[in-house]
């Protein structure tokens, strides 16, 4: 397996602008800040480029500062396992304000199961699964808005999974992202369409993970 | 008869200084226009640079649509032609349809959204600029300012947070930062350099102002020193978090500035995304030219302009 270890807090150091912080920044936030990272480390060819389309988790911790130039977020992407046991993985350390400070990729193989998005990508996806959890609206579709429910899940995020969700003869129809939350039994399901917008049916489901079917 | 005169009066009130019609005419000039220039001379040289540099990829991108073979050598032509302007600004704003003429013909409303949206900016940052006093009459006249801007209505970019899913949750979304990274983290600076001359304007004596301002020029060229690697954005500046004292001092601006500036960002995805058909881009330009003034849509919940 590769490591590869980059440091940004490099641009820190040299003295370049540092832009301005937002405090207060929920865990939910930050795992949005992550993708938009990871976005961009793919684009800078920093990563391999499959994260933007198999990227399947994101989870966040919080951690431990021993002073205040210390990461506050560790953000781990995962691609699905490969058949060799290997997994794709980036950590992102990130401080208070979910601003990345370096990141470790781990390399791997492609996923057993390869997602085959057909609309949005997978990092998209769950920008856009990301949105709702914040509460806002995806494009002009309330339901996530409406749920304040959903706040116990910004503020305490732990993770989220992409899954496709196929029809009885295996097409694809569109893209689940289940939702786990710090202090909440329940999973917090956002079903979306190919193309990012939420699926009109069954927009959201807030499901006991003891009723699982 | 009473009723008619007064009707009267306020009719006349209403139209006091405030444009009559819906052109990019801002008539008369605010006594402050292009205070700026004066002042901090240098700043105001990189902005008519900015406006340059965006009407200028705009054009190549049209001009060399669906023929971009090597997007890498593209991006770095573009670059380097775009830094000499920046090293060497111009004195003037430069008139779009003299160097962009097809970008011109091919967004009408886009254009004309952003001419008087630049010019809400630029006579903003003239009132913070030379404003003698630095509380209540400041704030007036940026506010008179601003109400003329609105007045405009046709041209007018809606001032309601949306959500960076009006920039990023389209079919064409990312194809300029995908294909130019470098360049879309320079138009990011941009941004950046904008939003931070309000803040830096905002400072209570001329010397903290003109320290401020030269900080932010350097900051600039930092910025772009090592493109991409020294642009360290993941997303488009916000002007609530880059210019808070700004922002809390004039609320509704800092959504009607970032709400431009995703506009830019949708032109060039629209102009890269090869998902936009040809013939389609004149009327996608239009459609998402009234969704920047729609205060409705990609309307956010969760605005930080409004914290």
């Amino acid at each position: 397996m590769i490591r590869n270890t980059l440091c940004f807090s490099v641009i820190a150091l040299l003295g370049l602008p540092s832009l301005a912080s937002a405090h207060d920044t929920s865990r939910a936030k930050a795992a949005e800040l992550g993708l938009h990272r990871i976005e961009r480390l793919v684009i800078l060819r920093k990563i391999n480029a499959s994260f933007q389309t198999q990227t399947e988790t994101l989870s966040i911790q919080l951690l431990q500062q021993r002073q205040p130039t210390d990461p506050f977020f560790k953000a781990t992407i995962t691609q699905g396992k490969a058949a060799d046991g290997s997994q794709r993985t980036v950590d992102l350390m990130m401080d208070d304000d979910g601003k990345t400070l370096s990141f470790t990729e781990v390399g791997g193989t492609d996923p057993a199961r390869l997602p085959s998005w057909t609309g949005k990508d997978a990092l998209s996806l769950l920008e856009v699964a990301m949105h709702c959890v914040e509460r806002e609206l995806i494009e002009n579709n309330r339901a996530c808005a409406d749920t304040p429910a959903l706040s116990a899940y910004e503020k305490g995020f732990t993770g989220i999974v992409l899954s496709p969700i196929n029809n009885a003869d295996g097409k694809l129809m569109g893209a689940m992202a289940e939702v786990t939350a710090e202090g909440v039994t329940q999973t917090l399901r956002i079903r979306m369409m190919l193309d990012g917008m939420l699926d009109p049916q069954m927009p959201i489901e807030i499901k006991n993970t003891a009723s699982e079917e | 008869m009473k009723r008619i005169w007064t009707a009267a009066l306020m009719m006349a009130l209403m139209l006091q200084g405030t444009p009559a019609r819906a052109e990019v005419v801002w008539d008369p000039l605010p006594p402050e226009a292009y205070a700026l220039a004066k002042l901090y001379p240098d700043a105001q040289r990189l902005l008519f640079a900015f406006d340059y540099g965006h009407a200028l990829v705009y054009e190549r991108l049209l001009l060399n649509r669906g023929s971009i073979r090597d997007p890498e050598k593209f991006e770095k032509a573009l670059l380097t032609d775009i830094v000499k302007i920046l090293k060497n600004p111009p004195n003037v704003k430069i008139d779009e349809a003299d160097i962009a003429p097809t970008y011109v013909f091919t967004f009408p409303l886009i254009l004309s959204l952003f001419d008087w949206s630049h010019m809400l900016h630029q006579f903003v940052l003239d009132v913070l600029a030379s404003s003698e006093d630095r509380g209540v009459a400041m704030n007036v006249r940026v506010n008179e300012i601003y109400r003329q801007y609105k007045a405009n209505q046709p041209v007018v970019i809606t001032d309601v947070c949306k959500t960076m899913l009006f920039m990023d949750g389209h079919y064409f979304s990312k194809a300029f930062r995908r294909s130019y990274p470098s360049f879309n983290l320079l138009i990011w600076s941009y941004h950046w350099f904008q939003i931070r001359l309000y803040e830096d304007l905002m400072k209570p004596t001329k010397l903290e102002r003109d320290k401020a301002v030269a900080d932010t020029i350097k900051s600039f060229w930092d910025l772009i020193s090592n493109l991409p690697d020294s642009a360290d954005f993941d997303m488009m500046p916000e002007t609530a978090i880059e210019a808070p004292t700004f922002a809390k001092a004039f609320p509704a601006l800092p959504s009607a500035f970032d709400n431009n500036h995703m506009l830019h960002d949708v032109v060039s995805d629209i102009l890269t995304s090869d998902r936009v058909m040809g013939p389609a881009i004149r009327s996608e330009g239009i459609r998402f030219g009234r969704m920047a003034q729609d205060p409705n849509a990609f309307r956010a919940v969760n605005c930080p302009a409004r914290k």
